[in-house]
C-alpha cells in the first residue's frame, strides 16, 4: 500500500521471468513494480 | 566547549522514496563534506554532509535511506523510523525530496512527516524533464509547506532551495494542523498514553503504539502497558495502517492529479518499455546480464592491471629508497618488507575495486540493477541468496573484497550474510597465478575434444568454486534463521542516463572505506606475517644448517629457518594426508596474506632471486624430488590435492578484514575460514588419496 497499490488500483501484467515465479506490474499505467509469485497471490484482481 | 569561531549546526534530514533522486541532491549540497558511517548496529550506510548556507551559517545534512512510508518492510526503512522517534537532537528541518514523474505515490510519507511537527520543505526533483508541467502553488496551499523545483541532473533551482532552507532554519516554526484525522479508537488511545509517551505530537505517539514491540526508546513497562492498553481497546495495527494509508491517498490523491499533468507515456516511460523488452526477456535478458557482467569481469581485469602495476612498481621503489636511505638493519626490514609491504597489501586493491564500483554504480543510476535482481531473484532464493547476490558472486570472480563490500544492498540480513560467506568460494583473480603454475604440473599439454586441456582444468577449478558457493549456500539457509521476511517488491524505475557526480562520489566513498576500514587490520596482519618470516631462533635449520642468504649486500635469514619455517615443518604432520611437505606449509601459511603470495614464496623456498620468473620457479619445483624416496615433489596426485586446496581454502587476510567489518563480528570470518579451509583439508585429502 506504501507503494501505492490502492483497492482499485489498475494492475497490468507485463512480463514474468523464465521460470514465472517474479512478475512484473505496471500500476495504474504509472510505474512498473517486480513482485514474487507468493506476494502477487496475495492481491485480488478482478478484470476491467 | 564552543570557542568564539564555532557555531552549534542546525540538523536537516534528507528524506524520501528510493529512486528520487536523494542521493544526488545531497552530493550537490554537500560536495567532498560528506562522510559516510554506519547507523549503530547495522550496516547501512550513514551519510552525512556539511553545507555552508553563509557566514556561521553551517548546517548538518544526513541523507536517510529511502523509504516508502512510516511502517517500515525493510531494515532501511526501520533506521528512517528510528531517526525521527527516537534519535536526538530533534532535526531543524525535513528536506523532502520527491520525484515529479511519480509524485503521486511518493507523497505518502511526506504528510506522515508532517504530522510529526516538523518544518518541511517539499523539493521536486526532475524538474528539467519533458512532458510534465507542475503547479506548485497548489500544493504549496494544500500542503502549508513551501515547495522547490530542483534538477539533480542540471542542478536547477539549487540556488532556491538553498535560500529557502536558510529562511526556514532560522525562522521561528509554528506546527501545522495535523494532517491525518484519527480515529475515534486512535483518539483514545493515544489520550492514554499523553504523559507516558514523549512524543511532541498525537502523530509521534500513534507510530510509538504501532512500532512499540522494537523500538529502542521507551523501558520495557511501558513496551507491555501499549501491549495490555492496545488488546483492551481492540486496536489493530494492520487495519490502523490501512485506514490511515487510504485516508492520506483520499485526500492528497486529487491534489496531486490537479497540480500534475502528465503526458502519458512520457518521463521515458515508452523508451524504457522498449528497452525493458530485451533486457527482461525470459532467455535474452538473461545473456544480456551475462554479457554486462562479462564487460565487467572484463574491464577488471584488463583496466585494473596497469593502475595495479603501477602502485606495485611505484610501491617498490619507495621500498627501494626507503632500504637505501635506512641503516641496514630490523627498523629497515619492519618498513620495507612490514609497513610498505602491507600498504601495497591494500592499495593495490584499489584499482579493482574503483572499476567494480563505478560499473554498479552506472548500472544502479541508469535503473538496470533493479531489472537484473528481480530477474535472477528466484533462482538465488533457492539457494538462500537474493536477487542482489548475483552481482556479488560474479564480481567475486575478480576479487571478493569490492564483491563482498556490493552485498550493502541486500537488506535482508540472512541473504546478505549468506552471499559474503559463500563469495570468496568462486576463484578470484589472485587463484589464477597458483593455478597457472600448478595446472602445468598435473595436466599435460595437449587437446581434449578440441579444446585445450589445462584451459579446461582452469575452467574446472572456477566451476567447482560455483559449485562449492551454491552448496555453501545452501547449508547456511538451512541452518541459518533469521526473524527477517524475505520478500521482493521491486520497483523498476524508467531508464535514465547516470549522474557522473553521484558516480564519481560513490567510487570515493568505497575506495576510502576499505582503505580506511580493512585496511588497519590488513597491516596488522602483515606485520605479523612479516615478523613470521623474518625472525627465527638462534638454532640449526630445519633443513639442515642455519641458511643465511646474501642479498643486495645484506644477510638475511633463509625463510626455512624462520618462524614461518617452524610452522612449515610444525604443521607438516597435519599436512602430509594431503600430500604436502614442509616447503608447501611455508608457502600455505604465508599464502595467508594472499593467495598470490605463493609464486614469491616458493621463488624464495627455492632460492630463485626474482619471483616474477615462473618459468623458472616451475623448472626447479617441476624437478624436485623427496629426498628419501626419489620421487616428484609435485606429482598429479600432490598438485591436484594443492589445487583443490587453493581452490577452497580461505587465504585472504584482506577478505577476512572486509568480512568482519561487513559483519562487524570476528564470530563470521572465523567461521568462514574453518568453514572453508576444512572443506579444502578434506577435499584435498580425497583428491590425494584418490589420485595417489
Amino acid at each position: 500500500m506504501s507503494m501505492g497499490i490502492l483497492p482499485q488500483a489498475q494492475i497490468e501484467l507485463v512480463r514474468r521471468n523464465a521460470l514465472g515465479q517474479t512478475l512484473v506490474y505496471r500500476i495504474n499505467g504509472r510505474f512498473k513494480i517486480a513482485l514474487r509469485k507468493d506476494e502477487a497471490s496475495t492481491i485480488i484482481v478482478g478484470t476491467i | 566547549m564552543m570557542t568564539s569561531t564555532t557555531v552549534a549546526r542546525k540538523l536537516v534530514l534528507m528524506a524520501g522514496n528510493p529512486n528520487s533522486g536523494k542521493s544526488t541532491l545531497f552530493n550537490l549540497l554537500t560536495g567532498l563534506n560528506q562522510k559516510v558511517g554506519n547507523y549503530p548496529g547495522v550496516t547501512v550506510d550513514k551519510k552525512t554532509g556539511v553545507l555552508e548556507l553563509g557566514a556561521f551559517k553551517e548546517v548538518q545534512i544526513l541523507d536517510l535511506p529511502g523509504a516508502y512510508s512510516m511502517y517500515p518492510s525493510s531494515k532501511d526503512e526501520r533506521i528512517v523510523v528510528r531517526q525521527f522517534l527516537e534519535t536526538e537532537p530533534k532535526p531543524d528541518l525535513i528536506l523532502y525530496v520527491a520525484d515529479l514523474s511519480q509524485l503521486e505515490k511518493q507523497i505518502l510519507l511526506l504528510t506522515q512527516i508532517i504530522d510529526l511537527g516538523l518544518p518541511v520543505i517539499l523539493a521536486l526533483n526532475m524538474a528539467d524533464m519533458t512532458g510534465i508541467t507542475i503547479q506548485t502553488h497548489i500544493l504549496e496551499e494544500h500542503f502549508k509547506i513551501p515547495v522547490v523545483l530542483i534538477s539533480g541532473k542540471t542542478s536547477f533551482g539549487i540556488t532556491a532551495l538553498k535560500m529557502q532552507m536558510n529562511f526556514m532554519l532560522y525562522e521561528k516554526f509554528e506546527a501545522k494542523e495535523p494532517y491525518y484525522k484519527f480515529t475515534e479508537q486512535e483518539k483514545k488511545l493515544t489520550e492514554q498514553f499523553k504523559n507516558s509517551i514523549t512524543s511532541t505530537t498525537d502523530y509521534g505517539r500513534l507510530l510509538t503504539l504501532h512500532h512499540g514491540a522494537w523500538i529502542d526508546n521507551i523501558p520495557n513497562e511501558l513496551r507491555a502497558e501499549i501491549k495490555e492498553k492496545s488488546e483492551k481497546e481492540g486496536f489493530n495495527p494492520i487495519l490502523s495502517q490501512i485506514h490511515e494509508t487510504m485516508a492520506r491517498y483520499d485526500r492528497f490523491t486529487p491534489v496531486i492529479r490537479k497540480a500534475l499533468h502528465l503526458v502519458p507515456g512520457g518521463a521515458g516511460a515508452k523508451i524504457t518499455d522498449r528497452i525493458d523488452k530485451w533486457v527482461m526477456h525470459p532467455v535474452l535478458g538473461s545473456i544480456i546480464f551475462f554479457l554486462i557482467m562479462l564487460l565487467i569481469f572484463q574491464a577488471i581485469f584488463a583496466w585494473a592491471e596497469w593502475p595495479m602495476n603501477f602502485i606495485e612498481y611505484s610501491m617498490g621503489e619507495l621500498s627501494l629508497s626507503v632500504s637505501q636511505v635506512l641503516p641496514t638493519g630490523w627498523i629497515s626490514d619492519l618498513i620495507c618488507d612490514g609497513v610498505l609491504a602491507g600498504l601495497t597489501g591494500i592499495l593495490v586493491f584499489i584499482p579493482q575495486i574503483a572499476i567494480l564500483f563505478l560499473f554498479i554504480g552506472i548500472l544502479e543510476e541508469i535503473g538496470y540493477m533493479s531489472r537484473a535482481v528481480s530477474m535472477f531473484d528466484m533462482m538465488m532464493r533457492k539457494f538462500g541468496l537474493n536477487g542482489r547476490s548475483i552481482v556479488a558472486l560474479v564480481s567475486g570472480g575478480a576479487c571478493a573484497i569490492p564483491a563482498i563490500m556490493s552485498t550493502r544492498s541486500i537488506s535482508n540480513w540472512k541473504e546478505r550474510l549468506i552471499t559474503i560467506m559463500v563469495t570468496p568460494f568462486i576463484s578470484c583473480s589472485a587463484r589464477i597465478p597458483v593455478y597457472a603454475i600448478l595446472i602445468g604440473f598435473a595436466v599435460p599439454k595437449g587437446r581434449l575434444f578440441g579444446f585445450e586441456q589445462q584451459g579446461l582444468a582452469l575452467m574446472g577449478l572456477y566451476g567447482i568454486g560455483i559449485v562449492a558457493a551454491l552448496i555453501a549456500a545452501y547449508i547456511l539457509k538451512k541452518i541459518l534463521h533469521s526473524s527477517d521476511r524475505s520478500f521482493l517488491m521491486m520497483e523498476l524505475p524508467v531508464y535514465r542516463p547516470p549522474v557522473i557526480k553521484n558516480l564519481f562520489y560513490l567510487v570515493l566513498e568505497k575506495t576510502k572505506s576499505f582503505v580506511l576500514g580493512a585496511g588497519k587490520i590488513i597491516i596488522i596482519i602483515s606485520l605479523v606475517l612479516w615478523f613470521l618470516a623474518s625472525f627465527g631462533p638462534p638454532v640449526k635449520s630445519v633443513a639442515g644448517e642455519t641458511h643465511l642468504i646474501e642479498k643486495k649486500g645484506t644477510t638475511k635469514l633463509a625463510i626455512q629457518d624462520s618462524y614461518a619455517g617452524i610452522l612449515g615443518k610444525f604443521i607438516e604432520p597435519a599436512i602430509k594426508p594431503l600430500g604436502f611437505d614442509w616447503k608447501m606449509g611455508i608457502a600455505l601459511i604465508c599464502s595467508f596474506a594472499a593467495r598470490e603470495v605463493f609464486v614469491g614464496t616458493m621463488a624464495t623456498i627455492y632460492r630463485i632471486e626474482d619471483d616474477s620468473d615462473v618459468a623458472s620457479i616451475r623448472t626447479r619445483m617441476a624437478e624436485d624430488r623427496h629426498s628419501d624416496t626419489g620421487a616428484l615433489v609435485y606429482n598429479p596426485a600432490t598438485t591436484w590435492s594443492l589445487l583443490i586446496f587453493y581452490a577452497f581454502a580461505m587465504q585472504c587476510m584482506s577478505t577476512l578484514a572486509i568480512v568482519k567489518r561487513e559483519t562487524r563480528s570476528w564470530k563470521w570470518p572465523i567461521i568462514q575460514f574453518i568453514m572453508m579451509t576444512g572443506l579444502a583439508y578434506l577435499a584435498s585429502w580425497f583428491v590425494y588419496h584418490w589420485l595417489k
